[in-house]
Formats: C-alpha cells, structure tokens, sequence
C-alpha cells in the first residue's frame, strides 16, 4: 500500500513539475521578446532557465513513466493508495496553525502572536496538558525570545498592538 | 619570516585579556546556540553580533565574531543529528548519517563524531592558515571565471555522487534548485527573470528561507502527526561521547582527507561549506573502512560533513586576511566587521597590524577548543531538548525557523517563501523524491551560470579556453570522469535492485 502511494505521488508531483516548467518556459519565451540583449556571440539572459526548465521536463517525465508503468504492472495487486494519508489531522491543523501565526505576526505584532500561536500549537498537539501550564510555557518562552532577537540582537519585529498600548500608557 | 618574539607578545596578549577571551567563549556558545536551531546560521549570528562589536578592542571584537563562526559552523550537526533538520545549510551532509545513527540509539556517538570531527577540522585549517596562509593565497589570485565555472561544473556533477535510485527524481530535484537560484535579477544584461513584477523576487531567493522550507517543513508537519509525550532519554555519558583513540586512529584517513579538502575549498574564493561538505561525503564513501553502508549511520559520513565545514572556516580566512578576498559568504560578512574597525585585510594587515593577524589565530584556537568542550558538556542539554514533547518541540522549531526566515534581511517576505518552498517540499518528500541535490542546484546555480556567462563573453562565445587553459581543463576531466563513475555506479545498483524485484515477483507467481 505505502508504495502504491507514494507512486501516486510521484505521479502527481512530477505532473506538478511539469505543469510549472512548461508554465515558465511560456513565460520565459514571453519576456525575452522585450528583455535586452547584445548582439554579440553571448548566450542571453533566457538561455540558461530554458535549458533547465527543458531537463526539468525531461526528467519529471522520466519519473510519470517510471511511476505509471509501475502503477500499470501492480493494477491488479488489490492494493488501495492511502492518498489521505499526507493530510493527517494534526498535519492539517498544524499547518492551518502556522497559517495563523504568520497572519498574527503581521497583524498584532511578534510578540502577541508568539505567545496566541505556542499555546494553540501545544494544546492541539497535547490537548490534555493544563492550559495554565501551557501559558506559563509560553510566557517565558515568547519572554526569552523578545529578550535574545530583540534586546540583543536587535532585530527589529513590528509591534502593532504593542505600539499602541505603549503610546496609551 | 615573522619575529618569534612578536608572535609571543601576540599570543600572551590575548591569553592575558580577560575581554577577549570571555568574548571568544562567549561567541563561541552563541554560534553554537544559532548553528543548533534550525534556520539560524553562523552568517545571521555574525550580522546581527556586529553591532555589539563597536564598544570592544578590534581584536576582541573579531574574536567574537570568528567564535561565532567556529560555533555556527559545528552547532548545525546538533539539530541535523537528533531532528534529522539541519541547523545550518552546510549540516544538509550530516543527516544521512547522523539521524541513523540517532534512530539506531547512538545520538551521543553521532554527536561525539560530530564534535571532534568539528574540532579536527578547524585546527587543521588553523594550522593551514597560521603556516601556508600567504602561500596558497598567491595560487588563488591566478583564478579567472574559466577556473570558476570550470569548478562550479565540477560541484554540479556531485549531484551524481548523492543520487538516490531513481535518477530522474534527482536530476529534477538538481533542475528545480538551479531554476530557484537563477529567480532575480540576470546578473549580466539586468533582465528581471520569473518577478513577474514583485519587487522582493528581483534580488532572488536568499539561501536560509529556501532551505529551512525544504527541511524544516515535512519535518515538523511529520513530527505533529507523532504521539506528544515525553520520549526515552537515552542517558548520555561523556565516555560514550568521545571516541576513543583507537576509533580516532581507525578513522585517520576520512578525518584527514575530509579536512583537506573543506581547507582547499574554502581558500578557493566564493565556494563554502556547501560544496566542501557534498565534495569530502562522496570522496569519503571511497576510502571508509567502516563497513556500514552510507546514508544508514556510518561515523566517517559524519566525519566528512564536519570535518569539511569546519575546516572551511580556516580555509575561508586565508584569502581573507592575506588578500581581502571573503572565501564564502559568511567571512563577506566577517569582512564588514573587520573594516568597521578600521582594518583592511589584505598583505599589509600582516605588515601593519601583526599583533591583530597573531590575535585572531590565537583566537581561533581558543574557539576551537572551547567549541570541543562546550559540544561535550552541553551534549546532555542538547539531548534534552529532543527528549522534550512533541507539543513544545513543534511550536518552538516553527517559531524559531520562521524567525530564522524572517531575521537576517527583516523581511517577511522571507517567511512567506519558506512557506511555498515548505508546502511544495511536504509534497517532495510524500513522493521521495531527494532534497540534497535541489540545495546543491541553489548554492552553485548562480555561480555556475555567471562564471561560464561571463567566460563565454570574455572568449566572444568560445569554449576553447576551458579547453587549452591547464586549471579548467583538469577540473572538467576530473568532474566527467567522477560524475561518468558515479551514474555508472547508481545505474548498475538499479538494475540490480529492479532484476531482484522481478525475480521475487516471478517467484511469487510460481
């Protein structure tokens, strides 16, 4: 089953590959109509992503018929593809978590952010540890890197929020 | 030949300021700390130090910064060993062996290879500096783009050496990391290439976003999938840390080839810890003894990894001091730090300012050896932190690879490419497909396309002198010849594992 899946992959991913270089390769072909250029004997600025992106189709197709012939040769295995597999729940949630905290991070500031995401991230991950326990975590933990990056370090997090309380107070 | 005596007053004065020692063990301990985390580099440590610099004496001040890089360079096998997530770009080598190793119950051993490995290599480069630094520099300066390109050739055909079985998903990958690297600007004609009219793609893709998405992703995704709770501690014992004489002799040979090489490498200008690492792995898989294959916990591809970063880091310095040439792209940032107090490194450093050159050695290999003792008794702490619960454990590497993102330019444009390259690498991964060749495609990508560029429009499109100039020609044999050997080698051990597979086959049918 796990290498039925992973054929599948393959399959997706290398059809992905090839979607994309054939995507730039139009891409490519539609900026060099106006790109500058010498006209010396020098290899132009589209010469070098084209021959990439051509080996990259090349190969991604090497690796379709190599995942769909074996796919072909094993129809009739009975095997069933677990292709749900990859989008297990906590994966999903973990990354939707990310999601968020890069969002955060943007809109309240690092520091808030830090502190919102640590405790979602542990208690999806560990849903029965104390909150209390969870939040003291994340106190000291977001505490510890404002000190270190921040204070230290001195690079610079946009504070939105914590802009504002500071000009209230 | 230098005055003995001055050399002596250097040293003693070093050895007697307690500023500069406490700022090299301090730095050392920081570039450990950095080069540990995930996405946290020894470039990134070294640029966000120099600004606390400008109150310290220029040598102290430098001895920070090279303690940092020393660390930095040896702090990546920690996290490469124990999450199978590189702490460092360079430490992408020591996760074939060292996570299998760590898998097999021997985290401590793997850590002890790693950290004497660090340590050898960084005296042997030490050594080099000290004693052939102004020699080998003068071999350098005879390098034009013909040698360069000829040598960034030469790093593309290790992609044959660290293939998996399927070559066409390693190639793929090698494609996917050059076509990343050549996203910007074109470096001769200014041609925006694949911006599509977005300002912060128009000076490419930075190394560490691209590769703490490649690695650090499908590992924390993987790693959230994992039953939370406190792991087995393996107890770690400073013994069993160590290798013991008799290992270190049994392994003599990878530990001095590997050295080597890292050493040349990095007085070689504009190459790194990348190429050397990649380059000692595939030469150490021809001279280990150690019967485990490679890639399932074999020490000597440990030794390889660190010893070859490591060793950079002296190489690195050669053309730094004697030429005012950055050998990679962390001394270009040492070199800033230097000039921001006043020296100019270059053949008069060594004239004018004898007692900082005599410093910075002595420096150096005080960092090397608090390095050493710092990676022995810090090995419990670091052992800690993969014992500690997956719930703490993913927050915290998210946290800290997006701040790694995020940090070195401020840009969180930065964090939202780690994101794509992330989500699209969970995907590689799934279809195991190999990450190592697409980070070998993004370091020597560019380099390779300016260097032959630039060589082609100095020839007026010619190939010829790649051909009639000794140094090109000698590395391009070389690398056909290795990379001819290599795919013969793969291509041999698929036919040989797809012939096995029919033949079960056919028997299961009978």
């Amino acid at each position: 089953m796990k290498e039925r899946t992973q054929k599948i992959y393959e399959v997706i991913v290398s059809l992905f590959l090839i979607a994309a270089s054939i995507f730039m390769l139009l891409s490519a072909n539609e900026s060099s109509k106006t790109a500058w250029t010498t006209t010396t004997n020098e290899l132009s600025t589209w010469w070098f992503p084209r021959v990439i992106l051509s080996v990259m189709i090349v190969m991604s197709a090497g690796v379709l018929f190599i995942a769909l012939r074996w796919l072909y040769r094993h129809r009739k295995d009975g095997q069933k593809a677990g292709l749900w597999d990859m989008f297990h729940k906590k994966s999903v949630l973990t990354f939707l978590c990310m999601t968020g905290y890069a969002v955060l991070w943007r809109v309240a500031g690092f520091s808030i952010g830090t502190f919102v995401y640590f405790i979602t991230q542990t208690k999806l991950l560990d849903p029965s540890r104390s909150l209390k326990q969870i939040a003291v975590a994340s106190l000291l933990f977001t505490a510890l890197l404002m000190v270190v990056f921040s204070s230290m370090f001195r690079v610079s997090f946009n504070e939105p929020v914590l802009d504002i309380i500071r000009k209230l107070f | 030949m230098y005055d003995i005596g001055a050399i002596w007053n250097g040293v003693f004065a070093v050895l007697s300021d307690p500023v500069t020692l406490l700022t090299t063990i301090f730095g050392t301990f920081l570039g450990l700390t950095f080069g540990t985390l995930p996405g946290l580099t020894a470039i990134m440590g070294i640029a966000l130090l120099i600004p606390l610099t400008y109150s310290l004496s220029p040598v102290a001040g430098v001895a920070m910064l090279i303690g940092v890089y020393i660390g930095g360079m040896s702090g990546g096998a920690i996290s490469a060993i124990l999450l199978n997530i590189p702490g460092t770009p360079s430490a992408v080598v020591t996760t074939f062996d060292g996570y299998p190793m760590a898998k097999k119950g021997q985290a401590a051993k793997a850590m002890g290879w790693a950290a004497f490995s660090s340590f050898f290599g960084t005296v042997f480069s030490w050594v080099i500096l000290v004693f052939l630094s102004s020699y080998l520099a003068v071999i350098c300066t005879s390098f034009s783009v013909f040698e360069y390109a000829a040598l960034a050739f030469f790093g593309l055909t290790i992609v044959a050496a660290i293939t998996s079985k399927n070559i066409f998903k390693s190639f793929s990958m090698l494609c996917l990391g050059l076509f990343l690297s050549i996203i910007g600007t074109d470096p001769l004609f200014g041609n925006m290439r694949f911006t599509f009219g977005n300002i912060n793609l128009m000076g490419g893709l930075y190394i560490t976003p691209v590769v703490i998405g490649l690695f650090s992703f499908p590992q924390i995704l993987k790693t959230a999938t994992e039953i939370s709770g406190p792991r087995k501690l393996e107890r770690v014992r400073i013994r069993d840390i160590m290798p013991s004489k008799k290992e270190i002799w049994q392994h003599k040979l990878p530990l001095l080839v590997t050295s080597a090489i890292g050493t040349v490498v990095g007085i070689i200008p504009a190459t790194g810890q990348s190429i050397a690492c990649f380059l000692s792995y595939s030469q150490c898989k021809k001279i280990t003894k150690d019967p485990t294959p490679f890639g399932e916990g074999n020490p000597d591809g440990i030794i390889a990894s660190e010893a070859a970063n490591n060793s950079v880091c002296g190489g690195a310095l050669v053309p730094l001091l004697t030429l005012g040439i950055p050998g990679d792209s962390v001394t270009a940032v040492l070199l800033g730090g230097l000039m921001i107090h006043g020296l100019q490194p270059g053949p008069s450093l060594f004239v004018e300012e004898f007692d900082f050159v005599v410093g910075i050695f002595t420096a150096m290999l005080i960092g090397a050896i608090t390095m050493l003792i710092m990676n022995i008794f810090c090995i419990r702490f670091f052992t800690m932190i993969i014992s500690a619960p997956n719930c703490y454990l993913v927050g915290g590497v998210v946290i800290v690879s997006m701040i790694g993102a995020y940090a070195l330019h401020g840009n969180f444009f930065d964090v939202l490419v780690m994101f794509v390259i992330g989500i699209l690498s969970y995907f590689l991964v799934k279809a195991n497909y190999p990450l190592a060749p697409a980070v070998l495609g993004l370091v020597l990508g560019s380099m390779f396309e300016r260097e032959l560029r630039t060589a082609l429009r100095m020839s007026n499109g010619s190939m010829m002198p790649f051909f009639t100039r000794p140094i090109p020609l000698v590395i391009i044999i070389l690398g056909v010849v290795f990379f001819c050997f290599s795919m013969f080698r793969t291509i041999r051990d698929s036919f040989r594992d797809s012939k096995t597979e029919d033949g079960q086959e056919s028997a299961e049918e009978g």
